[in-house]
């Protein structure tokens, strides 16, 4: 079966200025290695957790693929066809079937906009009668359980709740009922106990609808509920890959056991591990040598500050970018 | 048994909104003894970091005590004049905040601003103070070589590190800590989780954790309050609380959270929006969202019932609660 989505070898890096005396002196140009030549794939009705702590390139994989950004080298296959070098024009026929959500319902909706007036938007660029938006407005407000639903269209964002907020966010992506969405930590702004209600909504869109997601995720409990795969990011590389539940259960990179044995649990029963914690992501200016990690790693070799460790199967089936795993 | 450090009688304090009084602090009273850490979980607007500032007399400027006690080891703080609480601030509790960054000052280096407060509520010699900020330093697991560094030069957990330093800089007996690792990635909310760990047993510090985050909270206290609508709903011992939780908000806290580890459940939400504290619901304030409310519960505010080793819970059916165990939770999950 194609893809639902296919990266290649993709490569964001920013240039940055050097300090105000670098730069008046030698001048001086640093890179950001954003992401740094990473590959992934969705398939079709999948949801493909992307996690990894702040600053591993993970938002920007996905405005790479939503082509917010334009990516430095490598391609990103939609639909098949390659989206990476397409200009915004160009873009403009396959934002239908991509869509993305936010982190801030705050942030993404204009307060002038009804939600009606927010919610049909897309449906307006694509020249959808009125009469017709107006029903598909409807209808869509009432799956993602804003009902009754003719209420909420004369909304303003200030009168609606977070929860509410992120609720007609999640509308305005559904209502073109596209067939891929990326969702950037879309509940880790809301309070708890309104977050179960919009996974189950996002999971439920998928499993009724088939839409396939790329779910970004700092939290691994949000990424194990919502996906059947998992990608860990460290340092703009993949480390490890493979079905969530042989992932998180039994992590095989350094780095993501360390990730998971850092997340605290509320149930007293499931008490982690104590495993060493130990120092602080590095610069994405002037990432380490060799793998990424090794400088944190409680069993880094000779070998880990020379060689970069390829991204490689194990027993199991799952991919993990360490020279020692098995 | 260790003695009393604290002790919250019926606190009221509400604050002066545009449409009227925010019932952000609604009656809540607890005890807390020396080397003893406190959770207070609850969601955003629930009255947690209100009832934070408010049990060190920190109001807002739109904020009033309206009733009720505050006894810090035999002193009432409700009526005690502003400057002999300012003689007992930092020196006898202290409080960090959830947002490090803007705590610190960005022009000034960090070791000389711990420096400075220590100087300035002890009156000790530059070198004392040197000494005793680098002290710190290394208790907090930071080099004291970084004591010359500036903000900027500092991560999100180092900076936390450096708060944490800063508020035992004066050997408080009381440290009111306000969200401190919400704003880190998991692995450095680890280690700062940690450390706190290790000063609560080496200094026998009493802590009063404020967190909207149930599992960070039962990491680090012995006693877990959960707050809803500016009202303490259940209180108990962190374990006994986490495993059999007898008020339905409770339950449905813990319901909500996707863990990483044991089998993977399904999740459940509660219902509605955390109600408008201007005008709080009749009765008991979670009955608009309660799958289990029956018609006493939005007439009479229920009275804490006693679960077991001094917790309790407010609420009109915790016997039937207990009785139906995770049979209770299965009504939770039919109303979804």
């Amino acid at each position: 079966m194609e893809a639902a989505l296919e990266v290649k070898d993709l490569i964001k890096h920013y240039a940055v200025r050097g300090s105000i005396f670098g730069s008046i002196g030698r001048r001086e140009r640093r890179v950001v290695h954003a992401v740094d030549g990473i590959s992934f794939t969705v398939t079709p009705g999948e949801i493909l957790g992307l996690v990894g702590e702040s600053g591993c390139g993970k938002t920007t994989t996905g405005k790479l693929v939503t082509r917010l950004e334009a990516p430095t080298s490598g391609s990103i296959v939609f639909q098949g066809r390659d989206i990476a070098g397409l200009s915004q024009s160009q873009l403009r026929a396959v934002r239908q079937d991509l869509q993305i959500i936010f982190q801030d319902p705050y942030d993404s909706l204009d307060p002038r906009y009804t939600v009606e007036m927010a919610v049909q938007e897309p449906l307006r660029a694509q020249g959808v009668d009125l009469a017709e938006r107006r029903r598909r407005v409807e209808e869509t407000l009432d799956m993602v359980e804003l009902r009754p639903a003719r209420m909420f269209m004369s909304r303003y964002p200030h009168e609606l709740s977070g929860g509410q907020r992120q609720r007609v966010a999640i509308a305005r992506a559904m209502i073109v009922r596209p067939r891929f969405v990326i969702a950037d930590e879309p509940v880790s702004m809301l309070d708890v106990s309104i977050r179960a209600g919009l996974l189950t909504l996002m999971r439920r869109w998928n499993q009724e609808l088939g839409v396939s997601f790329l779910f970004i995720t700092h939290d691994l409990g949000v990424a194990r509920y919502m996906s059947n795969r998992i990608v860990v990011m460290y340092l703009g590389k993949i480390v490890e890959t493979g079905l969530t539940e042989a992932v998180i259960g039994q992590p095989k990179h350094p780095y993501t056991q360390m990730l998971i044995a850092a997340v605290p649990d509320p149930d007293p029963r499931n008490r982690r591990v104590e495993q060493e914690l130990r120092g602080e992501v590095a610069s994405a200016i002037d990432p380490p040598s060799g793998c990424r990690f090794h400088p944190r790693c409680p069993i880094a070799q000779a070998i880990c500050a020379e060689q970069e460790p390829a991204l490689r199967q194990l027993r199991d089936g799952r991919l993990a970018a360490c020279h020692f795993a098995e | 048994m260790k003695t009393t450090l604290l002790e919250v009688r019926d606190l009221v304090m509400h604050f002066r909104v545009g449409s009227g009084w925010v019932h952000a602090v609604d009656g809540v009273s607890f005890e807390l003894r020396r080397g003893e850490t406190m959770g207070v979980v609850g969601e955003s607007g629930s009255g947690k970091t209100s009832l934070g500032y408010a049990m060190l007399r920190l109001l807002p400027a739109n904020g009033r005590i309206l009733g009720g006690s505050i006894v810090f080891d035999g002193v009432d703080l409700v009526p005690l004049p502003e400057e002999d609480l300012r003689r007992l601030r930092w020196t006898r509790f202290a409080m960090i905040f959830q947002n490090a960054m803007s705590a610190l000052n960005p022009v000034f280096r960090v070791g000389d601003q711990i420096m400075d407060a220590i100087r300035h509520h002890t009156g000790v010699s530059r070198a004392v103070a040197r000494e005793r900020a680098g002290a710190l330093f290394e208790l907090v697991g930071l080099s004291r070589a970084r004591l010359r560094g500036y903000p900027h030069e500092f991560s999100g957990g180092m900076k936390q590190r450096a708060m944490i330093a800063l508020a035992l800089s004066c050997k408080p007996d009381l440290v009111v800590a306000d969200e401190p690792t919400t704003a880190l990635d998991v692995v450095a909310q680890g280690q700062v989780l940690r450390q706190i760990k290790d000063l609560q047993r080496d200094l026998d510090l009493a802590m009063i954790f404020v967190s909207h985050d149930i599992s960070v909270v039962a990491e680090i206290c012995r006693n877990v309050a959960v707050m809803y609508a500016g009202e303490f709903v259940e209180y108990g011992p962190t374990e006994h609380l986490l495993t059999d939780p007898r008020h339905p908000y409770t339950m449905a806290l813990l319901r909500s959270f996707p863990s990483v580890r044991g089998p993977l459940k399904t999740l459940l939400s509660v219902p509605g929006s955390p109600p408008d504290l201007v005008r709080p619901p009749s009765g008991c304030r979670f009955h608009p969202r309660c799958p289990f409310a029956q018609a006493i519960c939005s007439e009479v505010s229920p009275p804490a019932t006693p679960t077991f080793d001094g917790g309790w819970a407010r609420c009109h059916f915790t016997e039937e609660i207990r009785r139906q165990g995770s049979d209770a939770i299965e009504v939770l999950d039919k109303v979804r």
